[in-house]
């Protein structure tokens, strides 16, 4: 005697199975270090996913996101091969870099694009506002003057706050004590931590033998 | 040999297998970290610091597998001194040039100082005995065989 069994889903067996297959994907595309963080290029599935704890106003954080984290975005992230997530990681050594994370973490509100040019702002006048502690001026230079108030305005958010803190725990939680350190992930497998000035052809030849 | 020489060339065959094999496996498991050391040195072009922190740490665990088995020690304990010396005159080249820079010998995040270039100078110390070692007794093996080679070779 032959016996048939038939599973029939009814609409709460089918929107617990969509709600278990969501969280599994989140749990898959969650940067392994956690959030809170800043994607700055590349989507969260790419096959290498690179997250980066860093000061505005520590200059090796300044040469490795201008020298290597920008070009990594453009050869790579832009294919979709190398995702970039930057955590917010300010050393109270550093007088302003509470205050810039806070313009790049509510620089993030208004999209990538416009988060990516207060990351190019910031970098690039490090050396004036980290004297002056004139941040406006620096964020100026690539925001319209209505951007620019959108953004004070998101920055009276005490949520921003809390995101910056959230870096910092993380960063602790990771035993980080020095910036820039960052973490290779391939899926869930971390593949390199490296505390340091990577030079950007290094980075290359690494990443180009992990793709392959 | 005696006993003590005997324990002795065993203990310095051990102590540099272990310095190697754990210095070359410390920087396999980083190879972009022990990168970045080798950057900071400011001696190698860019696109050669990744390759040499790839390849690198491998010669150094071979040569201290190579060491512990015994195999050409003569040869690997000379290689070892060899680098040793390298490394010497490489962390005080680094150090005199007065740049602020991560040793990667033993793990990372430890900066060149003095007593980096003596912990490291120590290690030198077996390499040395070794080579006098086992240079020597070939010298000891020569003297031995020259009389014998020469009246097998000289004519009746």
């Amino acid at each position: 005697m032959r016996s048939h069994s038939k599973t029939v889903f009814g609409p709460l067996q089918w929107t617990n199975l969509v709600l278990l297959f969501s969280t599994v994907s989140v749990i898959l595309i969650t940067p392994a270090a956690g959030f809170p963080a800043q994607v700055l290029g590349g989507s969260l599935d790419s096959p290498v996913r690179i997250e980066v704890f860093s000061d505005f106003q520590c200059p090796s954080c300044r040469e490795l996101y201008l020298d290597v984290m920008r070009r990594v975005l453009v050869e790579y992230s832009k294919q979709n091969k190398v995702c970039v997530i930057y955590h917010e990681f300010p050393l109270p050594t550093h007088q302003y870099s509470w205050e810039a994370a806070r313009y790049a973490e509510a620089a993030g509100r208004l999209g990538q694009q416009k988060m990516l040019m207060v990351y190019d702002a910031l970098y690039m006048n490090q050396s004036s506002w980290a004297q002056d502690g004139k941040l406006d001026a620096a964020i100026s230079k690539v925001l319209s003057r209505e951007d620019l108030q959108k953004l004070k305005k998101i920055m009276q958010d005490p949520g921003i706050n809390a995101a910056i803190e959230k870096g910092v725990q993380l960063a602790r939680q990771n035993r980080l004590n020095s910036t820039p350190t960052f973490f290779i992930y391939s899926g869930q497998r971390q593949l390199q931590k490296v505390e340091g000035r990577l030079t950007f052809v290094s980075l290359k030849q690494y990443l180009d033998r992990i793709l392959q | 040999m005696n006993t003590t020489m005997r324990i002795l060339h065993w203990l310095c065959r051990v102590i540099l297998a272990v310095v190697f094999i754990y210095s070359g496996y410390v920087k396999v498991e980083a190879p972009l970290q022990f990168a970045v050391a080798i950057t900071g040195y400011q001696i190698v072009p860019d696109n050669l610091a990744f390759p040499i922190a790839r390849y690198f740490p491998w010669v150094e665990i071979a040569l201290g597998v190579i060491i512990l088995i015994g195999w050409k020690i003569r040869w690997s304990s000379l290689a070892a001194a060899a680098l040793m010396i390298f490394f010497i005159v490489l962390l005080s080249i680094t150090l005199f040039r007065g740049i602020e820079t991560n040793c990667g010998c033993f793990g990372f995040g430890d900066p060149i100082t003095w007593k980096t270039i003596v912990r490291d100078g120590s290690f030198l110390i077996p390499a040395l005995f070794l080579v006098y070692q086992t240079w020597r007794k070939l010298r000891s093996k020569d003297s031995v065989l020259a009389p014998a080679d020469t009246s097998n070779g000289s004519p009746a």
